[in-house]
């Protein structure tokens, strides 16, 4: 009976994993078409046009340590995957990055797990692991975070969009920890780019102005902003001081998940890349392979450490901008 | 002589910013979220039931002074990476 229930479990994911197989197979087959040509968008990532470009076969021992740490991180570096660029042509608007391909990857699995959540309360019986371990889930992330900070009332609406937006960033923040072959199956951590997260903030900022204009007014919202009962003499200084400080919320909201992001995988690649610079220092000898086994134990204690970090950056994220947008609609001085 | 110690002195100083940055921050960071994990744990154990609370809004607080020190090494990094 229970080997049934397991089948009945693994066949529901089959689906998933079979279109995530295509996903990232044709992905990374667009990928390798143009590694070579691929234009790059910012300074930092020049060192990866070297690294796939003309020294794309230089031998590891003639590297110096930053061309190891840009070899180690390249894979994370945003460059247009679709469609194919040449040198010195600027990316067009639809143009396909790898960030983007990682992102719907993550849409596309969370969507997939989400349906078989749903249905499984139109199914009679018993539901399977996962649908039961996302239904506990999503009713803590309803319960948690959205109810005791919004009220039930208020709460309610926001609900499935906080949701999606805590699988999302997670999803994507997961992704990111799976570790890359070069060349062949390099999972990009999207969020480990400002690039994505700046539109996740500025969504979570949008729902401010709107939500928080709906309930007071426009002009109750700009006026809610500034505290009561202030002297007149203080009221342009606090304009500016409200002003910035409702800019910034988004903006640190950005910041902090592509920093936390970008440090933990950096982390990584610089007690990998220990290993490649000792084997350069010792010039390839046997002692170079004695040096690898404390860098690869300190890589994974910090794996373990990011593999936490990525969830609490997510719930982070997420009840930053639940309370955010709290103190938009209700604002309270 | 000069000239030559000009040219070595004058690639330097990005790289001596964005450590103090990172560094100066890492000191902040670590007594922000020093006082926060103390005053936590002090008011789990004064009350146990109220744990769960207390550890949800001190990881909200060490996130947000996290935060500010990882603008520190993101403005480091852009130093050093120009």
């Amino acid at each position: 009976m229970i080997r049934i229930e397991r089948m009945r479990a693994l066949r529901s994911l089959l689906p998933v994993l079979g279109l995530w197989l295509a996903l990232v197979l044709g992905g990374s087959a667009c990928a390798q078409g143009d590694h070579g040509t691929a234009t790059k968008p910012d300074a930092a990532a020049a060192t990866q046009g070297d690294e796939h470009g003309a020294q794309a076969h230089k031998s590891t021992l003639e590297m110096t340590p930053a061309e190891v740490l840009g070899a180690m991180h390249a894979h994370s570096v945003p460059h247009p995957v679709w469609p194919a660029h040449q040198h010195g042509e600027a990316p067009a608007w639809y143009t396909f990055y790898n960030v983007n391909q990682w992102q719907w990857i993550s849409i596309v699995i969370v969507l997939l797990i989400m349906v078989n959540v749903a249905s499984s309360f139109a199914r009679p019986g018993k539901p399977g692991w996962i649908a039961q371990v996302f239904r506990g889930w999503c009713r803590w992330i309803r319960d948690e975070m959205v109810y005791s900070v919004m009220g039930k009332e208020h709460g309610r609406p926001f609900v499935p969009f906080f949701l999606f937006l805590f699988f999302f960033v997670t999803g994507q923040n997961v992704i990111g920890m799976i570790p890359s072959v070069h060349g062949a199956f390099e999972p990009t951590t999207a969020t480990g780019t400002p690039y994505v997260t700046a539109p996740m903030a500025l969504v979570t900022f949008a729902m401010m102005l709107g939500f928080g204009m709906r309930q007071n007014g426009v002009l109750g919202f700009w006026k809610g902003l500034l505290p009561h009962g202030l002297p007149v003499a203080l009221i342009p200084l606090m304009i500016v001081v409200e002003l910035i400080g409702l800019v910034v919320k988004p903006f640190a909201l950005c910041v902090r998940l592509f920093a936390n992001m970008l440090a933990g995988h950096l982390v990584i690649a610089s007690v990998i890349g220990l290993i490649f610079v000792f084997t350069i220092m010792f010039k390839g000898s046997a002692l170079s392979y004695v040096t690898a086994v404390p860098a690869l134990g300190m890589a994974a204690f910090i794996f373990i450490i990011e593999s936490f970090i990525v969830l609490l950056q997510a719930y982070v994220f997420t009840y930053l901008s639940i309370i955010f947008l709290h103190q938009a609609i209700h604002q309270e001085h | 002589m000069f000239a030559l110690l000009q040219e070595h002195v004058a690639n330097v100083g990005p790289g001596i910013g964005a450590g103090l940055a990172a560094g100066l921050a890492a000191i902040g960071a670590g007594i922000g979220i020093g006082q926060i994990g103390g005053a936590a744990g002090e008011g789990i154990a004064r009350q146990p039931e109220a744990a769960d609370l207390i550890k949800g809004n001190a990881i909200l607080l060490a996130a947000l002074v996290e935060g500010v020190a990882l603008f520190a090494a993101v403005v480091g990094l852009l130093l050093y990476l120009k």
